[in-house]
């Protein structure tokens, strides 16, 4: 991990794409391997994770 | 029953900590089709789900036309102003719609939350070491 986010798309269990344009990498994984199920996976930046959500 | 290793990442106090992320499926509106998410964290503190930017924007068409509101944590002053959109999700092969909030930013990671996410199953943290849910 890094300092800022990152998106990575997986096809099955392969990473095929890291970056932050996500619409992009989406577009390409599914010209790409248009009859596989495609996953995102957020890579958060290095730090603390505290997650604390209220409205 | 769907179990989920935790899994490693970098801290900055820990230098690697371990955290209860989970996999789960989120329906595209704008797409018509399944994707998968990994890595969203099981988050029994947050009262409702969230989900990043960009991410919101590859499954609903106008992320702004859901209802705007600001979300609080523990920091302070500090709010995230967020669009909330009923979608679809699916753990192993329990599909349910709950709210969630998609945020106007993108450094935000995705979280299930409690309200009809992480409360709608039986859920064990493991030890630090695995997360069990059941229905």
């Amino acid at each position: 991990m890094g300092k800022f986010y990152e998106y990575e798309i997986l096809v099955g269990d392969k990473a095929v794409a890291r970056g932050r344009n996500l619409k992009l990498m989406l577009e390409e994984a599914e010209k790409k391997y248009p009859k596989k199920k495609i996953s995102i996976r957020y890579i958060p930046p290095e730090g603390i994770l505290i997650a604390i959500l209220r409205l | 029953m769907p179990s989920f290793d935790y899994k490693e990442q970098d801290s900055g106090i820990f230098g690697k900590i371990s955290r209860p992320l989970i996999k789960v499926d989120v329906y595209s509106f704008t797409k018509d089709k399944w994707y998968g998410i990994s890595d969203v964290l099981a988050d029994t503190g947050a009262d409702i789900s969230i989900l990043p930017r960009n991410l919101g924007e590859s499954l609903v068409k106008d992320i702004t036309k859901g209802k705007i509101q600001e979300v609080k944590g523990i920091v302070p002053f500090s709010k995230l102003t967020v669009y909330i959109h009923n979608l679809k999700f699916r753990i192993n092969s329990k599909e349910f719609e709950l709210p969630v909030a998609i945020a106007d930013s993108d450094d935000v990671l995705p979280i299930l939350g409690r309200v009809r996410g992480i409360d709608l199953f039986d859920v064990t943290f493991n030890k630090g070491i695995k997360v069990d849910i059941e229905e």
